[in-house]
């Protein structure tokens, strides 16, 4: 009569059990990070007795969490892949519609510029012509600076969302250590029985970090999770995680490079992250925005060298020689952390037709000082202290640098500011050189527009990339390189989007809550309930009935 | 394949939001009437468009200096007309002056109107145009190019005019040098002319020269003498005889390839100078026909010495003539070379505008049944979203 007790009650606390985990399902139906939970019952040990084994009621053996971390790696990735692509997209686009815009591009304005120049042709002797050009040659200036202000002004988003990712990306690790801290605790305490609920943090913690940056998961026997980025760097180690920095590392103060601060040495680790908001957004830096400012530079200085170089050629309405028409913009040169040498090489462009749109270093052996392109470490020029480097159409002039040791270096980046610093250097509109030196020196030259043909010529004439392409066409150069890489951008953000909203849906599928399913086992388990309590009651009646036969 | 309810949920709104997006960017395309909303939706499209209007704009800066040099050309050939009707007036005066019946007084009343001619001349080679430049004076076109001075006309202006760009290949030379068009004429035939000596007492005057057998004569001064009424000789410069022969009145004396016919009986003793004929401006021309005209006349040798001037310059306003309308032909050549530049750009200005438009620019149709089918296609989503979503097992749970 105690068996039938026994296992009433067995049973009436295993669905109660049973029916706290379905409601508990119910409860998370709206909860994206939550995996469904199932409740394990096991049938209690039979005890023999005479004729043969009772049974003895049903034990609950524990609480299982319904989830699939093959399908949980495929969300991770999907995740990461998705984010990368997304935010470059969008990024990408920004640029994209500014360069290619039919009025804020530099297309309108350098047409302008050079019907201008055609007017002063048709027109040498009008001053009004003249005072036009120079109007316009002030407005392709702008224009250039007002593009590349632009992106400055991205590459400054960027910066600050390269910082705002690391400190969200400490912040997780942070969280995924102190949960695995407790995961490894809580089934410690609880002999083997997993948290599944923590687990399922854990698990959406490491999701939103890999929408930041690609991650490796690595389980632990003890239920920890180690978490890596990049090429294997460990970001969370059992309960500890790693600090990531956000910081200038190299010669430009200006660009946020990502490191690990380790006791006595930070060690760089901004290119071997990929992936997520984070990987779109030193994508995007590297990618688009260098290039994109360097080219528009090269264009900017090949258009000032060249159309100076003609303009000299000339002579203004007054006979007088045509000196430069454009301020041809400095090159930058930035000084290498830890120099001890004092004093920085000076640029000047020389060839425009030799111009890339690279960035480059020059650095001191102990001997000489060579030049190297970014990404190479073949030399293109090599000077002694005190002389001068040449090389892709610019020169560098060493004698002021003083005390160079070896290991000292400066970044050199032609082009990369300089669409900022072009403007027009004559202010006087008869100082336009539209003639050339007459044949008898002291004839008037007021009608003479030879020159400015030959200037208005230069719209279309290939004086760039070694005489490949024109001043319009290396602009138009950048903008399709821009528009392929958001198109690429676009089509893989919508590729990946589909990819991650199939992963989610099979994990969906898989650890989802289905109400209809949870219905089906409240009906289920409260039948059980009822049907338990029935056999208590019957149990009871049993117990009544041999009192009352005792009591007579 | 299990479902669970958020999946439902997912699933509907993930669907309807993807119609609307799509519904969204056709309705864009269709308030626009443009295919590309952004450069990335065809970035070739978006660069080969940039390429278009880059084109068009050097396409319609052209048109520009095609006018501009059309309206040069035509007052310049304008201006060489008026020249013309001032050539051929002169040329009637010429004539006229050469009748014998003209008194001195006549004749010096010719004059006068050669010299109003003269001073229309210089008006005409001093033209300017809509800017105030002197077409005729190159790239000194500031500068006033003739001028008179007590020796003759003198030319301030550039040796070369200046031109423009009306296509890519193609310059069109914006007016002329004034001095390649009113100066360096050549005098006489082109090849020689005849001049009279000052001290000749006979009759005798020039009436027509021509060159019979070209590279007979090695161009250096040959001098005609009469060594009798009848009878001729020809000297070159070191005064050595190179032929001789006969002459009657109006008949043609020929030597070295070279034919001279002379009126009147010249006397013994007169000469005439055969000379490689120079370059000579108009002015010139003008003003030396006024001042033969205004010569006294002593006696027959020097109407003789008149007509000979006047023939001159009869043969001096043919070769000017032909030098004006060389030059009005080759600006009539420049303008038919705009001309049909012109047709040509507006072809090639339709090709592009075309082609541009079919880059950029939405096919409607396309774009309506692309809407109506997501129209359709939201109205589905949502419909069958609400439908399914409705239903739930607890619906049935009483």
């Amino acid at each position: 009569m105690s068996g039938v007790f026994g296992i009433g009650t067995s049973a009436l606390l295993a669905y109660q059990r049973a029916l706290s985990v379905t409601g508990q399902n119910i409860a998370n139906v709206g909860n994206d990070g939550y995996s469904r939970q199932r409740i394990d019952l096991a049938v209690r040990n039979p005890q023999f007795s005479g004729a043969g084994w009772y049974g003895q009621g049903v034990d609950v053996v524990g609480v299982s969490r319904i989830a699939d971390q093959f399908v949980q790696r495929q969300v991770l990735d999907n995740t990461s892949g998705s984010a990368r692509q997304q935010v470059y997209y969008q990024y990408a686009q920004r640029a994209d519609n500014l360069l290619a815009d039919a009025e804020a591009g530099l297309a309108p304005v350098l047409q302008q510029f050079f019907a201008a120049v055609q007017d002063v042709a048709n027109d040498p002797t009008s001053t009004a012509a003249r005072q036009v050009l120079l109007s316009q040659g002030e407005a392709l200036a702008d224009r250039f600076a007002f593009l590349q202000r632009r992106l400055d002004d991205q590459r400054q988003v960027v910066e600050g969302q390269i910082g705002a990712a690391v400190d969200e990306i400490n912040g997780l690790a942070a969280g995924i250590a102190a949960l695995n801290q407790k995961i490894a605790e809580g089934i410690g305490q609880s002999g083997g029985a997993t948290p599944n609920d923590l687990l399922d943090q854990r698990d959406a913690m490491i999701e939103q970090l890999s929408g930041l940056v690609a991650v490796q998961t690595l389980a632990q026997g003890d239920g920890t999770v180690n978490v890596m980025i990049g090429n294997g760097q460990n970001l969370v180690m059992s309960s500890t995680a790693t600090v990531l920095t956000a910081q200038p590392l190299g010669a430009d103060p200006s660009r946020t490079e990502i490191a690990v601060v380790n006791p006595g040495s930070t060690v760089g680790i901004t290119d071997l992250i990929s992936g997520g908001e984070l990987g779109a957004l030193l994508d995007v830096r590297r990618e688009l925005l260098d290039p994109a400012q360097s080219a528009l530079g090269r264009t900017a200085v090949g258009l000032a060298l060249s159309f100076n170089e003609l303009h000299r050629q000339g002579v203004d309405l007054d006979g007088a020689a045509g000196g430069d028409f454009f301020r041809v913009p400095q090159g930058e040169v930035l000084v290498g952390r830890g120099n001890s040498a004092t004093g920085a090489p000076a640029l000047t462009f020389t060839d425009a037709a030799a111009l890339t749109a690279g960035d480059y270093r020059a650095s001191f052996d102990g001997v000489e000082w060579r030049l190297t392109r970014t990404g190479s470490s073949t030399p293109l020029a090599t000077a002694a202290p005190g002389g001068t480097l040449a090389a892709d159409g610019f020169e560098l002039d060493l004698s002021a640098i003083a005390g160079a040791t070896a290991g000292d270096s400066f970044d050199v980046r032609p082009t990369r500011t300089a669409a900022a610093g072009l403007g027009v250097a004559i202010t006087d509109p008869r100082a336009f050189a539209a003639a050339l030196p007459p044949a008898t020196p002291g004839t008037s030259v007021v009608g003479d527009n030879r020159n400015a043909l030959a200037l208005a010529d230069l719209s279309s004439e290939r004086v760039l990339a070694n005489g490949t392409t024109s001043i319009s066409a290396s602009y138009t150069e950048l903008v399709a390189n821009v528009g392929v890489r958001t198109r690429q951008a676009q089509l893989s953000a919508e590729a990946q989007g589909r990819m991650l909203e199939a992963s989610r849906a099979q994990r969906e599928s898989i650890s989802g809550v289905n109400l209809d399913e949870e219905a089906a086992n409240l009906l289920r388990y409260q039948q059980a309930y009822a049907a338990a309590a029935q056999v208590i009651a019957t149990a009871g009646t049993m117990f009544d009935t041999l009192l009352m036969a005792v009591r007579r | 394949m299990r479902i669970s309810t958020s999946q439902i949920y997912n699933a509907g709104m993930d669907s309807i939001q993807r119609q609307q997006a799509e519904l969204n960017r056709v309705q864009q395309q269709l308030a626009s009437g443009k295919r590309i909303l952004s450069p990335s939706d065809d970035p070739g499209g978006a660069v080969q468009s940039l390429q278009f209007r880059d084109s068009m704009a050097r396409l319609e800066q052209y048109a520009r200096n095609g006018s501009l040099a059309e309206s040069r050309l035509n007052q310049e050939e304008n201006v060489l007309g008026q020249a013309m009707d001032s050539l051929q007036r002169v040329r009637e005066l010429a004539i006229q002056a050469n009748n014998a019946t003209q008194t001195p007084e006549t004749r010096r009343a010719i004059a006068v109107e050669i010299r109003q001619q003269l001073e229309q001349m210089y008006q005409l080679a001093n033209s300017r145009d809509a800017n105030g430049e002197y077409i005729f004076a190159g790239f000194a076109s500031l500068d006033r190019p003739f001028v008179a001075t007590p020796a003759g006309a003198a030319y301030n202006g550039g040796a070369q005019a200046r031109q423009v760009a009306i296509s890519d290949e193609r310059r069109i030379t914006l007016g002329d040098a004034g001095d390649a068009v009113f100066m360096g004429i050549p005098a006489g035939n082109g090849r020689f002319v005849v001049i009279e000596d000052a001290a000749n007492t006979g009759t005798g005057a020039v009436q027509e020269t021509s060159v019979s057998a070209p590279g007979a004569w090695d161009g250096t001064e040959r001098t005609l003498r009469f060594t009798a009424p009848g009878t001729w000789e020809a000297l070159d410069a070191a005064s050595n005889v190179v032929a001789s022969g006969s002459y009657a009145s109006g008949s043609t004396i020929s030597f070295e390839g070279l034919s001279v016919r002379l009126s009147g009986n010249p006397a013994a003793g007169d000469s005439f100078s055969l000379r490689a004929s120079a370059g000579q401006d108009i002015f010139a021309i003008y003003s030396e026909l006024a001042d033969t005209l205004e010569q006294p006349i002593a006696g027959p040798a020097d109407t003789a010495r008149q007509a000979g001037a006047i023939g001159r310059a009869l043969s001096d306003l043919d070769q000017a003539a032909g030098r004006f309308s060389e030059v009005r032909s080759t600006v009539g050549a420049r303008l038919a070379a705009i001309d049909s530049q012109a047709e040509q750009r507006e072809v090639e200005f339709l090709e592009l505008s075309r082609t541009l438009s079919e880059i950029e620019d939405l096919d409607y149709a396309e774009a309506i049944s692309r809407f109506n089918l997501r129209m359709v296609g939201l109205q589905a989503a949502q419909q069958s979203y609400s439908m399914f979503a409705r239903l739930s097992l607890f619906d049935f749970l009483r």
